[in-house]
């Protein structure tokens, strides 16, 4: 048993290998052995409740390391970059919206660095990076269960980021992780929700990896990004998302206005944290 | 080193002892360690928990530190608590909590993979843009062995019987594995020999334009397939193996395949054999005849003037073959870095096909009718080499394409015949030929240049000998050469919208014909008309603006070519020059529009002039024993119009396609083919007369997907009349030809075993030839049903029923009955091996009997049918 388990490390770590050589343009921060798929519905404006838009989230599981991210950037950032490449006759095109719906842009590592959660994100054209404590989460275990997907889960609620969230965790799967930023629990997170129903992630496939795949920044392969606070970071992307026309003045000296000479207005913006 | 041990092991033990002193005074906390049991390391961030005994809901929890060790507080409520202790990676373990306990020190198990798997499900098909997806796993099912099998399956994708991949009624352009294109037009050879289970998607690219510098610059009308392969089977060697006997008489079937799909290197080699009905050469087929730069400008087919086998039946080509055949292929494909492709194919094949058939043909001659009857035995020795070498770079700035094939093939055909006039004829009909094909498309800014020289070159030194009893032995001999040149080039400039392209090129023929006929019966010919020595050469000029425009979802494209000729005729020494040159304009006309996401409309209508030699030696030449061939020492002019109207629907979410066209095309031409019969001799010959001929044909196909019942649902309908003239016996007869066909096809898979096809044709003929008294229509019906079934992981089996009524006359007809049983076994502990037992024909049918009307005559034949067979072997893949 044990000599087949070497072997199967050698052959996984071979392949990894050859992987990690094409596909990992940064450092692989660790392999990840279960991907989970949770479908992500986010509310695009609280004062129309039926405006939402959705998403699918993967969510990458290593030994240490957990890394969350919009799967649907993920596959049209790997057909432009295979394209890039030369290599794929059959998806040439210059143009990205050949490519199908894209996700949002976010990356969050979690317990990268240890202790800590990282988040990634693109706003405009500059990549922004800020930290958060991993352990900032207050659960309240409540007596409810459950079935997702075939696990049993066990009810749990915090206040976190200025909203309350209801979360289911399987106590079976003992991996203290879930989607966005959601850790600390005795068991992997399958749904979650906020009290007015803007967000909601739930599980929708949860396998593992053969080979491993490897947890790397993928953010376009870039690691050029820009360290700010949380705060910083969440008033930015509140001021981008509610009057870009401001931000770019501000951030990039570019400015637009209307024919009346006021700045043209955004949507109502309802980020998932507030500050 | 014992001293690390020493300290690793007791500090943390030490530590538990100061927190278990501090715990006992407070009698709610309880500590203690998490350790792996098989390497007795600590393990980190493991969970434990204090649940509650009753319903297992959780109560406190905690996460075990860097060093494995935990503490926890458990309420003082008389509870009974149980502690659950789990880490991903190892088996979860549960303690009764006793409150009179502590120290808790907890080994956990490793094990591998204890969760239960929840695979998300890729939507069967995505669309993206251009590019269809089919995701592989969600059509096949257990009796799929090759790609191809599935193909089948997909919505808006028709795999023709000859392997012929059609998207929505239209021929794919491109056959690419891993967005290359390893085969060309022989894609077959990849849709019978690449695993199912090794695909990924199918993904059908629409509107593909495979000449990168064109791309956005020229539209094409024409889906691409490609075949996306799962990451486990890129880079290494996939192969297939299929070893088969049985009887009776004693049959064998050998087929091997092996592969490689590595990044820039591709090969896929096979080798056939098989004595028992089944076709090798079929996947060896060229495929996709329109050539994408030059259309059919290039198109030549060396036929032969001797014909000597009958036609073929319209029943699957296993039911009457009786071969020995083996075949073996061999093609590699290589690109450089710099993206230079290097690909070459290699065919052999050696073919020996017996057969045996009784016919029946009835000539209208205006006011009489002739029959003849004919009972052939028949014996062809094929052999053939193929060989093809590729040289390609395709990018952004410059297409440059060089094809290389040459042909050597060898045929040998023995023919027995009684009947009317009993015979034996031999044949030796090679065609050998070598070709070359260079193509070069550079572009410049919004310019574009296309450089192209195509050469063929073939030889036909044929021979016929005929043994009629009582009668001279006839001998023919036909040495027949041609050389076809074709220089052109084109410029294109694109502007917005707008590409303009003219072409200009020299078609060039050159021929000769050579033949000798002796030992022919007096019939009144003279001796010297019995021998043919001719040259001749035709040139053909043309100049071809092209003007495509295309806006949004609007395409148009025009063509206003000018052609002119002229000729030279060398007979017997005596040179002939042809005094006109007369200019034609052949304008065409495409217009595609896409009305919305689902609905796209197409109209097109043109012009051609078809100039050939084909009749141009004035001698005669012996096509068999019955078929004398006169030359027209003319120039064949076919000029015809063509209208056509089209509309395809296409709705790949709710998968539902349709497709509906409608054409119209009369034409002129300057010769009436003239049988006249003297005897059982049909002597045909071409009179120069202009008359007309005109074809009409609507043909429309929908198909429906449904996911929830799996089944694909299809429905396809026909509708052709075509009238021309002819002189038969020195009448002019004029035949009017309908026929109407209706195609059901349904494919269910209602129950994860269980998979249900049927299909059918429907068709209706009738031909009326003018004096001749009115033929009354007849009909055909076939029908098959497949009924497969997955009995458990390794057992399946796949039962197909045939039924054929073919009217042969009035009042006689004809019902067949062919059905074939398999069953297949594949090992619980390997799929890898696959093991089947297969029967053809399980009614022993013997014969296939039919009828068929061609202008202005029918014909009745009957075909010896393979009997009962079954084959027993093994099949596995790697």
């Amino acid at each position: 048993m044990k000599r087949y388990n070497t072997v199967y490390l050698f052959i996984s770590t071979v392949m990894f290998g050859v992987i990690g050589y094409h596909k990992a343009n940064a450092q692989a921060l660790d392999s990840a052995y279960i991907e989970c798929r949770y479908s992500f519905s986010y509310i695009l404006d609280s004062t129309k409740t039926e405006s939402k838009g959705s998403d699918v989230m993967s969510l990458l599981i290593g030994k240490n390391i957990s890394n969350f991210f919009s799967y649907n950037q993920y596959r049209v950032d790997s057909l432009v970059n295979e394209d890039k490449k030369g290599v794929s006759e059959t998806e040439t095109s210059d143009n990205k919206n050949k490519y199908g719906k894209g996700g949002l842009s976010y990356h969050i590592f979690q317990n990268y660095p240890t202790g800590k959660i990282s988040y990634f994100s693109k706003l405009i054209t500059k990549d922004y990076k800020y930290e958060e404590d991993l352990n900032s989460y207050h659960w309240n275990i409540l007596k409810d269960t459950s079935v997702i997907l075939g696990y049993k889960v066990q009810k749990a609620a915090c206040f976190y980021g200025g909203r309350n969230w209801i979360v289911w965790f399987a106590p079976d799967i003992a991996i203290s992780s879930g989607p966005w930023k959601f850790n600390g629990l005795p068991g992997l997170v399958l749904s979650a929700e906020d009290d007015k129903n803007y967000f909601n992630f739930t599980i929708v496939g949860l396998n593992y990896l053969f080979p491993k795949k490897p947890i790397i920044f993928n953010i376009e392969g870039k690691e050029q990004y820009k360290n700010i606070k949380k705060e910083e970071y969440l008033k930015l992307a509140y001021k981008l998302n509610t009057n870009l026309f401001t931000f770019m003045k501000e951030n990039l000296d570019i400015t637009i206005t209307r024919a009346d000479g006021t700045l043209p207005k955004l949507r109502i913006y309802t980020p998932i944290e507030l500050y | 080193m014992r001293y690390n041990i020493c300290i690793k092991i007791f500090l943390p033990l030490i530590r538990v002892c100061i927190y278990s002193t501090i715990c006992i005074a407070q009698q709610s906390n309880i500590i203690g360690t998490v350790t792996d049991v098989s390497n007795k390391k600590f393990i980190e961030r493991a969970s434990i928990t204090v649940c509650s005994k009753s319903d297992g809901s959780i109560i406190s929890y905690t996460f075990s530190d860097a060093k494995g060790i935990f503490s926890i507080s458990v309420p003082n409520a008389g509870k009974d608590f149980m502690l659950r202790v789990s880490m991903i990676g190892y088996a979860a373990k549960e303690y009764a909590y006793q409150s009179n306990i502590h120290i808790y020190n907890f080994e956990l198990t490793p094990t591998v993979h204890e969760l239960k798997e929840v695979f998300v499900k890729s939507p069967p098909i995505v669309k993206r843009s251009d590019t269809l997806s089919y995701n592989v796993a969600s059509f096949a099912n257990a009796q799929d062995r090759t790609i191809g099998d599935v193909l089948k399956k997909l919505p808006g994708v028709e795999v023709a019987d000859d392997g012929t991949v059609s998207y929505n009624g239209k021929p794919i352009n491109k056959f690419y594995i891993e967005g290359l294109d390893l085969l060309d037009k022989k894609y077959g050879i990849a849709t019978n020999s690449i695993t199912a289970k090794d695909v990924q998607d199918v993904q059908v690219l629409e509107n593909h334009q495979p000449i990168k510098v064109l791309k956005d610059k020229v539209f094409s009308d024409n889906a691409a397939i490609n075949l996306k392969l799962k990451d486990a089977a890129k880079s290494k060697w996939l192969g297939t193996g299929d070893i088969e006997t049985g009887g009776t008489p004693f049959l064998w079937k050998a087929e091997g395949t092996a592969m490689n799909f590595a990044g820039n290197n591709q090969t896929l080699n096979t080798f056939k054999t098989n004595n028992a009905g089944q076709d090798v050469t079929k996947e060896l087929k060229s495929l996709s005849i329109e050539d994408i730069l030059n259309g059919s400008d290039n198109l030549v087919q060396d036929q032969s003037k001797i014909q000597l086998l009958p036609s073929e039946p319209p029943i699957s080509k296993e039911r009457s073959l009786f071969n020995k055949s083996w075949t073996g292929t061999s093609n590699f494909l290589h690109q450089t870095k710099s993206g230079v492709q290097f690909r070459t194919n290699i065919t052999l094949t050696d073919d020996r096909q017996t057969s045996n058939s009784s016919t029946q043909t009835n000539y209208f001659l205006g006011d009489s009718t002739l029959k003849i009857l004919e009972t052939k035995n028949s014996v062809a020795y094929n052999k053939k080499l193929e060989a093809g070498q590729n040289i390609n770079v395709n990018n952004k700035d410059y297409y440059l394409n060089n094809q290389l094939n040459a042909q050597a093939f060898f045929q040998n055909i023995n023919v027995q015949t009684t009947g009317s006039l009993p015979n034996n004829q031999k044949g030796k009909i090679p065609v050998h030929f070598l070709e070359n094909d260079f193509n070069l498309v550079k572009a410049l800014g919004k310019h574009i240049l296309k450089i192209g020289v195509f050469v063929h070159y073939a030889s036909q030194p044929q021979s016929l000998l005929i043994n009629i009893p009582d009668s001279n032995l006839q001998d023919q001999h036909v040495n027949q050469k041609q050389l076809f040149l074709h220089p052109n080039a084109s410029y294109s400039f694109s502007l917005r919208n707008i590409s303009l392209t003219v072409q200009t090129g020299i078609q060039y023929t050159k021929g000769n014909y050579n033949t000798n006929l002796s030992g022919f019966g007096d019939i009144g010919i003279s001796a010297d008309s019995l021998r043919n020595k001719y040259a001749y050469s035709l040139f053909q000029y043309y100049i071809l603006p092209k003007l495509n425009y295309d806006k949004d979802e609007f395409h148009l494209s025009l063509q206003l070519p000018i052609r002119t000729f002229f000729y030279n005729e060398n007979e017997k020494d005596s040179l002939n020059k042809s005094k006109e040159n007369p200019i034609y304009t052949c304008p065409q006309l495409n217009i595609s529009y896409q009305l919305n996401d689902y609905w796209k409309v197409n109209l097109s209508s043109g012009y051609t002039v078809n100039v050939s030699t084909d009749n141009l030696p004035p001698g005669y030449i012996l096509g068999n024993y019955r078929s004398l061939n006169v030359g027209a020492n003319h120039l064949s002019i076919v000029k015809q119009q063509s209208y056509s109207v089209g509309a395809t629907y296409e709705d790949a979410v709710h998968e539902l396609f349709f497709y509906f066209r409608g054409s119209y095309s009369p034409s002129t031409k300057n010769y009436l083919s003239n049988n006249y019969f003297l005897g059982y001799l049909n002597i045909i010959n071409n009179t120069l007369e202009e008359n007309t001929a005109k074809n009409i044909t609507f043909s429309s196909r929908i198909s429906k997907t449904i996911d929830s019942w799996k089944s694909t649902f299809s429905l396809s309908a026909n509708y052709n009349i075509s009238q021309g003239y002819l002189i038969q016996q020195d009448a002019l007869l004029l035949n009017k030809n309908k026929s109407v066909t209706l195609s059901p096809k349904i494919d269910v898979h209602p129950l994860d075993w269980l998979i249900l096809g049927y299909e059918g044709s429907f068709i209706r003929n009738k031909l009326s030839v003018s004096n001749a008294p009115a033929e009354s229509p007849l009909n055909q019906v076939y029908q098959k049903i497949n009924v497969g079934a997955i009995i458990s992981k390794s057992w399946n089996f796949k039962f197909t029923a045939e039924h054929f009524y073919n009217q042969l006359t009035n009042n006689q007809s004809h019902t067949t009955v062919f059905s074939d049983f398999q069953i297949r076994f594949i090992p619980k502990k390997s799929n890898r091996w696959q093991y089947s037992i297969s029967a053809c024909n399980l009614f022993n049918q013997k014969e296939f009997k039919y009828s068929t009307f061609s202008s202005a005559s029918s014909m009745t034949q009957e075909y010896k049918i393979r009997p009962l067979n079954i084959l027993a072997g093994v099949y596995f893949n790697w």
